[in-house]
């Protein structure tokens, strides 16, 4: 346990170093976007500081709205508190032009509330239905973990929350997790209490999730995992559905979207521990771009420019066999495993078709040989929302690696040319970030590092 | 022990059977008006409450501030219009007369049992009904909106208040409704029925009780007969024993840990009532609360104390945690002792007593481990978190035991092991107040009235109802300052006190006058304030300063419960704010109206202090034998204060008791003025001469050493009186702690090369404050208007009584004191008070003092009027026409002076013509007699 510890202790700095990294890269010039993990889900943030003197400790209180977004362009999941009187919509997305962890120097706020910001009002509503499709896609990227058995979240998906003024803080970490809903131990709850609201719904103990660990190649099942799966209107309607099926004892093999709330000090769920993962809705499973996740790295375009060289990762790479491998690994055992628990698989009704062929995404894969390049979550923000679209973007690419093969004269000479004629080349070329790549090889040197296998 | 038994059950059946005979209906008998305008009252504050909420409601909706659905507007609205029809119903039954009738008409009777079963059915209906507004409210909006669930919370809490308000009325409706109908005392007269339950209830009745019950007659030897709770104490005796009620809150409240020492441990035993705004942490904490207390119909039945050491318990410590509302935090309370109790059984074993050495040894044992001297045999010695947020009776409890629970502990436990705030001294647990809230319903007749004084009017009243309400519990917990937090514990059952007949004396002042001296007072345009001093002999402040930095503080501080946030404040700062507050309070006119409010009740409040100690010396009654009750009456214009003597029957007869010493309650009031204007007199004598005495004294000490702090403490008082603002020795001390401004004082005196630390300096400090020559008492302290018993507010006397507004007022009225005020706001008040006659004297007149005239003689007053030639040339005619009589004086005596007479027995010296009303001018109020009076009169009209 105390190696686990130790692993928490690292998660939770790297993703306070992290929010640095936003912290810097977001500002009115450099905007982002936020899309809600599920629109018109706005939470309570109650935070109580205290300023201790001599005589008196005085406990401050304040109450944030508090969103959890999807932020594609840092290819993470953070929140933002919100305390203004001005009224935001929680069903539309976020124009986002500022994060800061806490006002001025003194507060601790941002020591005690990791993956948290506030923006000084420097956001706005705006209606982007479009990218909203393609947080699956993200959030497939983002992958929970899992260390000798203990559930972990994602550097990359973390957010504290406080609710009660006098409960220390939990933790949320909003992610897709494939599951087999346990048929044998479930409960209805009338006033199930979920982060400060009490809700209806199912209370599943012991689900099946699987982690795969890429050393070995092999699935490992954790079998421990609560779920909550609220019968609300929030939630999905299928829910009603599952219930059914439960009811007449068949275990369901499904994908969900929701968040893990940790509930102890630490963000961890372990055997025996508090915390559950609370669904929210079924989606769309991608085991291709999970795959991504653990074996792909990221591709960079060199751009050599007046005496130095300028780096822009535009995609990740990833090995065609690693994908089909890693997919087969899954299906098979998924197979298994409805056949043996004689369970009812959604998961081969709704996807398992290769979005890789077709669908949304196979615009923004590149595909060569061996390798399969999947633009990055930036490059495709663009596209999305720019008038150009993915074609505009193939092409723009195309020109930039041109330029990137040139001289060095020569790439000066075009991207001179390129910013002269306004072209939205050069736009596309200012509007590549690294964070992106920075944050997606945090995900991976940290699981590599302490040897944890990827929950799927 | 049979025979007893047989003659108790003997006895139980006759009376059964004497109130099966006496149960026939009499209205006149069996009606009790006191107690159904009693719940008439209630039923008119709980409406007033649910009016309140509506309208607060309505106005959140109008707003738009939340998109609710329509359906649930239109319920309110529903809700709304039955609240009118309530009114309707209510305004009727409020006139005393329909209730009084109800005792000789049998129609007005059933009219009267209608219209209560209508407002019943209707409040139960309201309830009902904002029952399914809660319900739909909850159903209609959705999880996790963030604030906006935050608001729509508010809103349910609001209804849920309403739905509870609601529940109120019908309830009392229907109690009002079983007391109308005569239901309740079917059974027969009360004093049979009352000693039946005694003999159901207790265990032993002594015959002088039962003779005195059903003959009337009293044992004057005994104790006066009070409700009594039977307190299961063996560290007391070997039985129970009854305490009569207040004296059982007074001497082992509640909370507190009881202070007696029983098999070698002190404070092992503790009893609660069960809190609305704390829990009580212990095993099986239910099943305890009702083995421990036992309140039957709001009184308190009986109470067996825990015994934290007794072998039956497995967890010898009790946690508290109190909530003292959102910006005040929660405070924790520990009481008991794992590790003393284990060691405890270990040594002495389970059944056998410590003897001496046993505790010799436990305690030298502790003290090696500890190295702190503290008696570990002592439950009731504290240690004490310094920022007042908890307490511990554990000896043991050298770390904070409330760490994990205390966001403070929370903050430190990762950094540290232990809390630095937590402090050991020798202190004891604090003293537990009641607070008690008294209501006086006086029998049909009402007081009797006697002969005034001035505009003070005794009177007396046999056969009144008092209800003792103990509805909270107050005490200071300890911490860096001896007045901590304030801790209030609301009451879940506030526990009733009865006194169904007893007897009262007081005396009522017409409150429109004193509303006029309080403004002629206060008010910034009248010059030549009284002053008093404050500082030295030289240093003075107009009382009127003295009375709003009081108002002040108590709006600073949450009406007095929040003053250690208040002490933490720099000077700076409450000077700051003292400015914001003074320039919001000169423009805003409900803060005003507050004010005004609130000095009336301070004045009540004093008067009622002075009157409680004066007729307990003087009529040699114990203190706590006298309940004093104060009232401020706009409906009736009066202010009352009167004291009841602390008896259910009136046994002490306390009228008759001033009639054979006084002679009448006339000349009880009058010494009682005499009295108390003179012993506050010398107590200003007694505490100058202190401070005098001292300066030299003090100085010659170690004047050096001292003489930069005197300074410093010296200058900061100063700044806060040159800044309008009054603080007395005790909060200025605090404050000065407090605001950390020692450790300043510290910092400076050791660039000066003074090296002291903080503990001596602080002793220091409280040397220079008497040495500066601040005044100790500058508006009240113990010796003078503190109760140490009895008081409504124990905790928080100093800042709502006032000794000088008192001494002012008593001054003003009784004509000891001239008062400057304009003509209108106190002139024609005093005027006005006339009942029957009114003589003025005054040579200049003008249009509005002939239109004051008119008026008071519509009023059936007696005017006559003697003013100069021109005058009544100019109105005499318009002033004969109302039948004033007017007399001219002769030009040739060219008087300039004015008087006027009140209804032939005040006389009133002013400068006021009845002429330039509005001008500033002096008046002075003398008692005369009658003969006196109409001899000036008759020579002033002679003269013309």
């Amino acid at each position: 346990m105390n190696d686990v510890r130790e692993v928490i202790q690292e998660l939770l700095k790297l993703v306070s170093d992290l929010d640095n990294l936003f912290q810097k890269e977001v500002s009115d010039d450099r905007p982002v976007y936020g899309l809600h993990i599920i629109p018109g889900i706005v939470l309570l943030l109650k935070h109580q500081a205290l300023i201790i003197t001599r005589y008196s400790a005085k406990e401050l209180f304040s109450t944030y709205d508090h969103y959890l977004l999807i932020l594609p362009e840092l290819l993470s999941i953070r929140a933002i508190r919100f305390t203004g009187k001005e009224k935001l919509d929680g069903n539309k997305s976020f124009r986002i032009k500022k994060l800061m962890k806490q006002k001025g120097e003194k507060s601790r706020i941002a020591e005690e509330l990791i993956g948290s910001f506030i923006t000084y009002g420097m956001l706005e509503n705006i209606n982007l239905a479009k990218l909203q499709l393609f947080s699956t896609l993200w959030l497939s990227l983002m992958r929970p973990l899992l260390k000798q058995n203990v559930v972990l979240p994602s550097p990359l998906s973390l957010i504290a929350h406080e609710y009660k003024t006098e409960k220390k803080k939990i933790y949320l970490s909003p992610c897709t997790l494939t599951l087999v809903l346990n048929n044998k131990n479930f409960d209805f709850k009338k006033d199930f209490q979920v982060i400060g609201e009490y809700l209806k719904g199912l209370f599943i103990k012991n689900n099946i999730a699987l982690a795969f660990d890429k050393q070995t190649n092999k699935l490992q099942k954790i079998g421990y995992l609560k779920v909550f799966l609220p019968l609300e209107e929030f939630a999905d309607n299928n829910f009603n559905e599952y219930y059914n099926y439960l009811k007449s004892g068949q275990p369901i093999i499904t994908n969900l979207l929701g968040m893990l709330i940790f509930e102890e000090d630490l963000p961890f769920i372990a055997q025996n521990t508090r915390g559950f993962f609370l669904a929210l809705q079924e989606t769309s499973f991608y085991p291709e771009i999970q795959a991504f996740a653990l074996y792909g790295e990221p591709s960079v375009l060199n751009f050599r420019i007046s005496g130095r060289i300028i780096q822009k990762y535009y995609a990740i790479r990833c090995m065609k066999d690693n994908i089909i491998k890693f997919k087969q690994t899954i299906r098979e055992e998924i197979f298994l495993l409805s056949r043996k628990l004689d369970a009812y698989n959604i998961l081969e009704k709704i996807s398992f078709d290769e979005a890789i062929k077709e669908g949304i995404l196979s615009e923004y894969l590149l595909i060569e040989n061996n390798y399969i390049e999947m633009l990055s979550s930036c490059l495709m923000v663009q596209a999305l929302v720019k008038e150009f679209g993915s074609e505009g973007l193939l092409k723009a690419l195309n020109v930039l690696r041109n330029i990137s093969s040139s001289s060095e004269i020569d790439a000066s000479l075009k991207l001179l040319r390129l910013k002269k004629e306004k072209s939205y080349i050069y736009e596309i070329f200012c509007n590549m970030n690294n964070t992106w790549k920075q944050a997606f090889d945090i995900q991976q040197t940290f699981a590599k590092k302490w040897n944890l296998a990827y929950i799927i | 022990m049979n025979n007893e038994k047989s003659i108790r059950e003997a006895l139980i059946q006759e009376l059964d059977e004497l109130i099966v005979k006496t149960k026939d209906f009499d209205p006149k008998e069996n009606i009790n008006i006191e107690s159904s305008f009693f719940y008439v009252e209630r039923i008119e504050k709980d409406y007033d409450q649910a009016k309140g909420i509506i309208s607060n409601l309505s106005r959140q909706l109008s707003l738009e501030k939340l998109e609710l659905a329509s359906n649930i507007e239109q319920s309110l609205i529903k809700i709304e219009e039955n609240l009118v029809e309530i009114e309707k119903e209510l305004n009727e039954i409020k006139t005393k007369k329909l209730i009084e009738e109800t005792i000789t008409s049998e129609n007005v009777r059933k009219e009267l049992l209608e219209k209560i079963r209508k407002i019943e059915e209707i409040s139960r209906e309201n309830r009902n009904k904002c029952e399914d507004l809660n319900f739909l409210i909850r159903n209609i909006t959705s999880k996790f909106i963030g604030r906006k669930k935050e608001e729509i919370n508010k809103l349910r809490e609001q209804i849920r208040n309403l739905k509870s308000y609601f529940n109120n009325i019908s309830e009392t409706c229907s109690q009002l409704y079983d007391e109308i109908e005569g239901k309740q005392l079917w059974k027969g007269r009360i004093e049979t029925f009352d000693l039946l339950m005694t003999l159901y209830r207790g265990k032993e009745l002594w015959s002088h009780n039962l003779l005195t019950k059903l003959t009337g007659l009293r044992n004057i030897a005994g104790d006066q007969y009070v409700e009594e709770v039977t307190l299961e104490a063996p560290f007391l005796s070997s039985e129970e024993i009854n305490i009569p009620i207040d004296e059982l809150f007074m001497r082992y409240p509640p909370f507190e840990p009881i202070q007696i020492e029983y098999k070698g441990i002190i404070g092992r035993f503790i009893w609660f009532i069960q809190p609305r705004n704390a829990i009580i942490m212990l095993p099986e904490i239910k099943n305890t609360m009702e083995k421990m207390i036992k309140i039957e119909k709001d009184s308190l039945v009986s109470v067996i104390p825990i015994d934290l050491f007794s072998n039956n318990v497995d967890k010898p410590e009790i946690f508290v945690k109190i909530n003292l509302g959102r910006s005040k935090g929660i405070i924790f309370v520990k009481y008991g002792s794992k590790k003393l109790y284990n060691l405890y059984n270990k040594i002495c074993g389970k059944q056998a007593e410590c003897t001496k050495e046993h505790i010799k040894k436990i305690q030298e044992n502790y003290e090696k481990t500890t190295g702190k001297r503290y008696s570990v045999f002592n439950l009731g010695y504290v240690w004490f978190c310094t920022l007042g947020r908890g307490m511990s009776t554990d000896p043991f409890d050298i770390k904070c035991p409330f760490m994990k629970n205390c966001p403070v502990g929370r903050s430190i436990e990762r950094s540290k092991d232990k809390c630095d705030k937590w402090s050991w001294s020798r202190r004891l647990f604090p003293k537990v107040f009641v607070v008690p809230k008294r209501e006086l319903y006086f029998a049909s007749d009402g007081p009797s009235y006697e002969e005034a004084l001035v505009f003070i009017e005794p009177f007396k009243a046999k056969g009144v109802r008092l209800y003792e309400i103990y509805e909270k519990l107050q005490w200071n917990m300890p911490s860096a300052i001896t007045e901590g937090p304030v801790v209030e514990i609301d009451l879940e059952t506030p526990v009733k006190k009865h006194l169904p007949r007893t007897n009262i004396i007081g005396f009522t002042i017409p409150l429109s006058m004193i509303k006029a001296i309080l403004k002629s007072l206060i008010d910034e345009d009248i010059p030549n304030k009284p002053e008093i001093i404050v500082a030295n002999k030289d240093m003075k402040a107009g009382l009127n300063k003295i009375l709003l930095s009081k108002f002040y503080v108590y709006k600073e501080t949450k009406k007095g419960l929040d003053t250690y946030t208040f002490l933490q404040k720099r000077d700076k700062e409450i000077i700051e704010n003292f400015k914001k507050f003074y320039s919001a309070f000169i423009k805003n006119k409900e803060e005003q109206e507050e004010y005004m409010e609130f000095l009336l009740n301070m004045l009540a409040h004093t008067l009622a202090h002075f009157f409680v100690t004066y007729v307990s010396n003087s009529l040699e009654i114990e203190p706590s034998n006298l309940l004093y009750v104060y009232k401020v009456n706009s409906k009736e214009d009066k202010l009352i204060v009167a004291i009841a003597e602390n008896s259910a029957w009136g046994s002490l007869d306390i009228v008759n008791h001033v009639n054979s010493k006084f002679g009448s309650i006339s000349r009880l009031i009058d010494e009682f003025i005499n009295n108390t204007l003179n012993s506050l007199e010398k107590h200003n004598k007694d505490v100058l001469m202190f401070t005098e005495r001292r300066i030299p004294e003090k100085r010659e000490e170690n004047f050096q050493q001292m003489k930069k702090v005197i300074d410093k403490v010296k200058e900061r008082y100063d700044n806060f009186i040159n800044n309008g603002i009054i603080i007395d020795t005790a909060t200025f001390l605090n404050n000065y702690v407090l605001s950390e401004e020692d450790y300043k004082l510290m910092k400076e005196l050791k660039e000066q090369g003074v090296d002291i630390d903080i503990k001596t300096l602080r002793e220091l400090i409280v040397d220079a404050i008497v040495a500066s020559g601040i005044n100790v008492c500058i508006d009240g302290c113990t010796a003078c208007v503190i109760l140490e018993r009895g008081c409504t507010s124990p905790v928080l006397q100093n800042l709502l009584l006032s000794r000088n507004l008192a001494e002012r007022v008593l001054k003003v009225l009784t004509g000891r004191e001239q008062l400057k005020g304009k003509g209108k706001e106190l002139g024609l008040v005093i005027f006005n008070q006339a009942k029957e006659s009114f003589f003025a004297f005054s040579p200049y007149l003008d249009e509005e003092g002939v239109e004051f005239l008119q008026k008071l003689a519509s009023r059936n007053v007696k005017v006559t009027l003697i003013t100069r030639k021109e005058n009544a040339k100019l109105y005499g005619e318009k002033l004969r026409s109302t039948g004033i009589d007017v007399y001219t004086l002769k030009p040739e005596l060219q008087r300039h002076d004015k008087f006027y007479i009140i209804d032939r027995r005040i006389l009133v010296s002013t400068s006021q013509n009845l002429s330039r009303l509005s001008s500033i001018n002096d008046f002075q109020l003398k008692r005369i007699d009658v003969s006196e009076a109409e001899r000036i009169i008759r020579q002033e009209i002679g003269a013309t």
